[in-house]
């Protein structure tokens, strides 16, 4: 049942997008939520979308899960399409009593909800194909230059990845507990809030207890082997930028200004 | 009469994900009520997967189960159904959390609605069962070593009550005593209770000894399910499925490969020493 949480999965494979490397994938993530950041208008959102549904196809990865991933907030993005679709200047093309509804209000409730709709796709297709590693690497990587301000680069990304390591561990674990508990007959969906929070002991102490024991594990197996966090370290796995990054960063750029171009065509209706 | 009915069983974990896989595959099964099924089949052929649906934990992929003629399905999964079936998990070790003893076994028959007194009864019971002193109900079960903490969770699902216990591996990782005192504990609740009993286990001398009948699986398919004598015959076809055949049966077998007079068909030390005797026996007289 908490396998269902989808979003923050790393799904293997080899498409061409899990081929790129995690720092150039994490860096046009953040390109790309700018990108949308400047697309105002219904040319540049599409231009946007576009690319975003061609990079979901290239990733070979079941659409099913992107759209899951999106139901974790779709009460928020009702609410905001919801919103803006009164907040509209300009001529009322609707009107209840007091309720207007303009032209503006609907164009602004679209590209929100389309908005947040790439948002999490792209963040999707950044976590669905970067292993945790990955990305932790990656963000060692671009930190680099932090430890010429003594901050302790490695030690934070170590930090990072234990504890990513550790999310499925613990979910497996959750899910283990629950099972076990529930065929003593324990309830987790009861009316009464108490009674609710009450059932939650039987899970929460057995998952506290071995997540404590397995953090002093794995620091007395780090100690054994002589784990140093101030020693410098080689990887096994060095990244490199390929030929397909440059094609990557490429394309971002001709997207980005295209976007930012897109935007600046005002109201070129095309709908 | 059965008191579990299996019919075109099917269950896929991941549906539609990449990491899709088929844990049992057109399952068909039935146990007689007292039954005492004994499970083999190597890491990964499906066995725990398999008793997980009989307690209703997960749903069936396709086809359907039957618990004392009530099908394991919407109303009646979350309720008595279940609670009719005992499972001990593979490790159980980790569902303790009471700050004691008494109030972790007592749990499960809180939950099963039992009143104080008939819980109390229980959680004695029940200990005693599994071969504890009662001086362990005021212990803290986190101060326990792991085998105690073993009894103690098994403890917890007897002192339920199920119509069916089910047991996953319950004997792994516990030492040679405290394996013995298990499987005796076990086959004197069985005795006492003529409930019906299902285990799991990869020692093929555990389950040639207490099993009226052993279900084999093999990659998520039942492979035979018959007499331990019947089973334990087919030697060669277990060995092709990773699978072993208890130690008297092989020295039993050589001795018969020999070519002595020898009966074969033995499954248990006991049986192992009657034919052995037989056989020195017939030689004495000529
Ligand atoms: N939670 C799960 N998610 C995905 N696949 C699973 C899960 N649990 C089991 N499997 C897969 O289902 C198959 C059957 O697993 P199962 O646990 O039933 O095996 P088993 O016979 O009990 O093995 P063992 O003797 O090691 O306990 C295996 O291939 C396993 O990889
Ligand atoms: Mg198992």
């Amino acid at each position: 049942m908490l396998g269902n949480i989808v979003l923050g999965q790393y799904i293997p494979g080899n498409s061409l997008i899990h081929k790129l490397d995690p720092r150039v994938k994490i860096l046009l993530s953040i390109v790309y939520m700018m990108a949308l950041f400047f697309a105002w208008n219904y040319l540049s959102i599409i231009v946007v979308t576009l690319s975003v549904l061609a990079l979901m196809f290239l990733s070979k990865i079941p659409v099913k899960l992107y759209i899951k991933s999106t139901k974790v907030i779709i009460l928020f993005m009702i609410l905001s399409a919801f919103l803006n679709l009164f907040y509209g200047e300009g001529e009322p093309i609707f009107k209840i009593g007091f309720i207007s509804i303009t032209q503006q209000g609907i164009q602004s409730s679209i590209l929100v909800v389309l908005r947040i709709i790439d948002l999490i796709f792209i963040s999707s297709i950044l976590m669905f194909t970067t292993s945790p590693n990955d990305i932790t690497f990656a963000i060692e990587s671009l930190m680099k230059p932090l430890e010429k301000i003594k901050v302790n680069v490695q030690e934070i990304a170590m930090m990072m990845t234990i504890a990513l390591r550790f999310i499925p561990t613990f979910l497996e674990e959750t899910d283990k507990i629950m099972s076990a508990q529930k065929s003593r007959g324990a309830k987790f969906n009861d009316k009464s809030m108490i009674k609710r929070i009450k059932s939650l002991i039987p899970i929460l102490m057995p998952l506290f207890i071995s997540a404590f024991r397995r953090a002093c594990d794995l620091a007395l197996a780090m100690d054994c082997r002589c784990y140093d966090s101030s020693k410098r370290r080689t990887r096994m796995k060095t990244l490199k930028i390929g030929r397909i990054d440059i094609f990557a960063i490429i394309f971002l750029i001709v997207l980005f200004v295209g976007v930012i171009i897109c935007s600046k065509m005002k109201n070129i209706a095309i709908i | 009469m059965s008191v579990l009915e299996i019919k075109n069983l099917s269950y896929i974990y991941n549906k539609g994900l990449p990491s899709e896989t088929i844990a049992l595959k057109n399952i068909n099964l039935s146990i007689n009520a007292g039954e005492v099924v004994g499970i083999i089949g190597k890491t990964g052929s499906g066995k725990s997967t398999l008793v997980q649906l009989l307690n209703g934990l997960i749903e069936p992929t396709s086809g359907n189960i039957h618990i004392n003629g009530k099908e394991l399905k919407g109303k009646n999964k979350s309720e008595e159904v279940c609670l009719d079936v005992g499972l001990v998990f593979q490790y159980p070790e980790y569902q303790l959390f009471e700050e004691t003893v008494y109030k972790d076994i007592a749990f499960g028959p809180r939950n099963k609605g039992f009143t104080e007194e008939k819980i109390k009864e229980q959680v004695y019971n029940s200990i005693k069962f599994v071969g504890l002193d009662e001086s362990f109900l005021e212990r803290s079960p986190f101060e326990l070593s792991g085998g105690e903490k073993r009894k103690v969770a098994i403890a917890g699902i007897i002192a339920m009550e199920p119509s069916i216990l089910i047991l996953d591996e319950p004997t792994a990782g516990l030492d040679p005593m405290g394996r013995e005192e298990l499987m005796c504990n076990i086959i004197n609740y069985h005795k006492a209770r003529k409930n019906t009993v299902i285990f799991i286990s990869h020692i093929m001398e555990d389950i040639a000894r207490v099993s009226d009948r052993v279900l084999v699986m093999n990659e998520g398919e039942i492979f035979d399910f018959d007499t331990p004598k019947n089973i334990f015959s087919r030697r060669d076809e277990l060995q092709k499925i990773g699978l072993n055949i208890p130690q008297i049966t092989k020295i039993v077998r050589m001795i018969k490969e020999k070519g002595y007079d020898i009966n074969d068909k033995v499954v248990t030390i006991e049986q192992g020493e009657e034919s052995l005797i037989k056989l020195i026996k017939g030689r004495k007289e000529k």
